[in-house]
């Protein structure tokens, strides 16, 4: 064993061992590399997603007339009006018109779940988004009980029903659907999905829109 | 004992003194120019009636204020004070019209319009707060749409033989849209004002003064 003891005092030495003398260009070489990580840091942090993207539904996108298939629910907007005036109902449940000084924009869709009923929420119901970024909850204006917010979601049979939208002339073109599944309240499920619907209405579509808005559409039957 | 390394000539003490003296002055001058308590704030900027407040998430009116008979809920005449506003909603999304807030329970983040109607003086008391709503062709809402001018009405039930004040004052607030914190940047309208242990004292942004006048037939 005394060939592989050490003397003592030599050991510390031993280890410390010279520093050794970087070339040039590795020194060179290693500055850039240390750069390109820092600006590759920087790029991917301005690259993040926004604050408030990173907590929000998973979008499927589609257009209208078309099907939008989610792993939840498929819904599916058929056509969009405007009127100037629409049905609502009083407390006494009787059917009164409703006007309003801007304009009704009608969202009649049809929707089926894959296994599950669902409901729509007034919490967070499906919004209309303008191409200015706006956001729109369906009118209050209109009782409940016609629209869309009435209607049972079950698997395998498509319900159809229609939410009204008060809103500017002027927030109609490039306007899009946003269809929000009920969630709860206060844990909110963010890998719920949600579909944006692209309601097709460019400047000329809207403007034949606004211009032919029926001055009444009833959302009641006359026999019902 | 060991001896100071630092030679043994003693130095002048002259920190001491001179931070003492500039202490002194600050004090002085401290004091000669009012103390540490706050400032008097300048007084809200006084809004005549019908002008626009901008409070940053609406664009309001203050219209005007009325004695007055109106059918109740139950189709039943009853007096009211009614406050007549014009509100458009600025923001980007739909907002609630809300409740008139409590004296003294006013948060920073009221989520409605409502909210940013501080104070009223003289007080109305009234058994369940003012009535509040949107009304459009005689039909009530809740919201404000974004770009939507809506007229907003508070209505105050007055009894029978109450005497309604000749003119009331209102504190209005304003509101900004930022970041709630650190933790949870999701971005919020929020009424300007200090936020400190006490609680939170909102900003008056501007102070309205409407004339009652005497709708009774």
């Amino acid at each position: 064993m005394t060939m592989t003891r050490q003397e003592p005092g030599t050991t510390p030495r031993q280890a410390r061992r010279p520093v050794e003398r970087r070339s040039v260009v590795g020194r060179v070489a290693a500055m850039v590399a240390g750069i390109a990580l820092a600006a590759a840091a920087v790029w991917a942090q301005s690259n993040a997603m926004p604050y408030e993207q990173r907590g929000s539904f998973l979008t499927t996108k589609g257009e209208i007339g078309r099907p939008v298939e989610t792993n939840r629910y498929t819904v599916q907007v058929t056509s969009v009006t405007a009127a100037h005036m629409v049905d609502t109902r009083n407390f006494s449940s009787e059917t009164v018109k409703v006007a309003t000084r801007y304009l009704f924009l009608l969202v009649n869709l049809r929707a089926t779940t894959r296994s599950e009923p669902m409901q729509l929420s007034k919490l967070g119901p499906p919004e209309l988004l303008t191409a200015d970024g706006k956001r729109y909850k369906p009118t209050d204006k209109v009782d409940e009980s016609l629209t869309f917010f009435a209607k049972q979601v079950q698997p395998g049979l498509w319900s159809t029903g229609t939410l009204v939208y008060e809103v500017p002339a002027a927030a109609i073109p490039g306007v899009r659907f946003v269809f929000i599944p009920p969630v709860a309240a206060i844990v909110v499920d963010n890998s719920a999905p949600e579909a944006e619907i692209d309601l097709g209405l460019t400047s000329a579509d809207a403007a034949r829109l606004i211009s032919r808005a029926e001055a009444y559409h009833p959302l009641v039957t006359k026999t019902s | 004992m060991m001896s100071s390394p630092r030679g043994s000539r003693r130095r002048r003490p002259v920190l001491v003194p001179v931070a003492s003296a500039v202490l002194a002055a600050g004090i002085g001058v401290t004091a000669v120019s009012g103390g540490f308590a706050q400032a008097a704030d300048d007084p809200p900027p006084k809004v005549a009636p019908g002008k626009m407040i901008d409070q940053g998430q609406f664009r309001t009116q203050f219209v005007k204020a009325a004695d007055t008979t109106q059918p109740g809920t139950f189709g039943d005449l009853k007096r009211y004070l009614v406050l007549t506003l014009k509100v458009t909603n600025l923001g980007d999304e739909t907002t609630g019209i809300g409740l008139l807030p409590e004296a003294g329970k006013i948060g920073s983040m009221p989520l409605n319009f409502a909210g940013s109607i501080l104070r009223m003086r003289p007080e109305i008391k009234t058994k369940y707060g003012p009535e509040v709503y949107g009304t459009d062709f005689g039909v009530k809402t809740g919201l404000l749409q974004p770009g939507v001018a809506t007229t907003v009405l508070v209505k105050f039930e007055l009894e029978p033989t109450a005497t309604a004040p000749t003119s009331v004052t209102l504190d209005v607030g304003s509101f900004v849209y930022e970041p709630l914190g650190l933790r949870d940047q999701t971005h919020y309208w929020q009424l300007v004002g200090d936020d400190d242990d006490d609680g939170f004292v909102p900003t008056v942004a501007a102070e309205v003064t409407l004339p009652v006048t005497r709708e009774r037939g």
